[in-house]
């Protein structure tokens, strides 16, 4: 059985970066809506050794039932598991409506319950090993308008803590909280003037990138992270350092 | 463009929008209401807003303008 790394969210942002990073070294399952956006977006995924799961998180009811017969199929594990995917959404709290709020959290938290659950269970094989959230500095700090994303980074966080205590010591279960870096989800921010300026304040060191986050993701996949579980590591350039 | 006045009444929580009116002048108007009208064009209109726009444009007739000038090839 060949283990593999499964990243959600690998077709674009930080999760297609991570997907470039570590697909020379890991076997990847690359999760995604799209399976061309996939492949165009991190290079991988047509030289059989890295797998497509090519599969909408919005609809958690189908995730386990879907990821169990790819692993069934191509006689998989995982024994890493990296939650990327996400989806933003800025508004006034009066606005949220129940269908906007379902989708936020489906995707950003509960789809990685339904991963987890069915990576748990027999049909992974005791394999896995090292869970890592992609969650937001926003989950520490209140940032108008994004009430909803910050309570699905929130449990996303909360979930998290409690994993690694239910999981320990067979797994490692952390999050990286990343302040704002430039992705497609992010990109307004970055092109509207006046949001830039702001920024260049807040981040202390400097504004961040995409391979500041993939750094800390490459470490805490590794051994040198072998004691840290149970923990929210955040990477924004000091900007919640004041 | 009917249809983009009815969602900005619905983001206003106004029963209608005109092309006269002023942005300002609404109740609810405010920063993140602004960002709500800025993602509503992105999302129905594919059209890319900046606050910088969105501060110049005084009426909704103005912001049609120029969401209709944005979309043009």
């Amino acid at each position: 059985m060949q283990a593999y790394t499964l990243l959600t969210g690998a077709s674009s942002g930080i999760g297609a970066a991570i997907a470039r990073r570590l697909g020379g070294e890991r076997a990847l399952i690359l999760g995604g809506r799209d399976a061309s956006k996939l492949r165009e977006a991190t290079g991988l995924g047509d030289d059989g050794r890295h797998l497509l799961w090519p599969y909408d998180l919005r609809d958690v009811e189908g995730i386990q039932s879907s990821l169990t017969g790819l692993l069934e199929q191509h006689q998989a594990t995982v024994d890493c598991f990296v939650h990327s995917a996400g989806v933003v959404k800025v508004m006034p709290m009066r606005l949220t409506e129940p269908a906007v709020v379902q989708e936020v959290m489906n995707v950003n938290v509960l789809s990685a319950m339904q991963i987890l659950r069915t990576l748990l269970r027999k049909a992974n094989h005791g394999a896995l090993a090292n869970v890592l959230f992609i969650s937001s500095t926003y989950s520490i700090r209140g940032v108008k308008g994004q009430a909803l994303y910050a309570a699905s980074k929130g449990a996303l966080d909360a979930m998290m803590q409690s994993l690694a205590v239910e999981l320990a010591p067979a797994v490692r279960v952390n999050s990286v909280l990343p302040g704002g870096v430039r992705t497609p989800m992010s990109e307004r921010a970055f092109t509207d003037p006046q949001h830039l300026e702001k920024m260049k304040q807040e981040y202390l060191l400097r504004l961040g990138e995409v391979d500041d986050i993939v750094n800390v993701v490459e470490f805490m996949l590794s051994a040198k992270a072998g004691w840290i579980t149970g923990q929210k590591i955040v990477v924004d350039g000091g900007q919640t350092a004041h | 463009m009917d249809r983009f006045y009815e969602r900005l009444a619905e983001v206003l929580e106004e029963d209608k929008v005109g092309p006269d009116d002023v942005l300002a002048s609404f109740e609810q108007w405010d920063s993140l209401t602004a960002l709500s009208v800025v993602a509503m064009i992105d999302e129905d209109y594919g059209v890319n807003v900046s606050s910088e726009d969105l501060a110049s444009t005084r009426t909704a007739g103005a912001l049609e303008a120029l969401v209709a000038a944005k979309r043009a090839p």
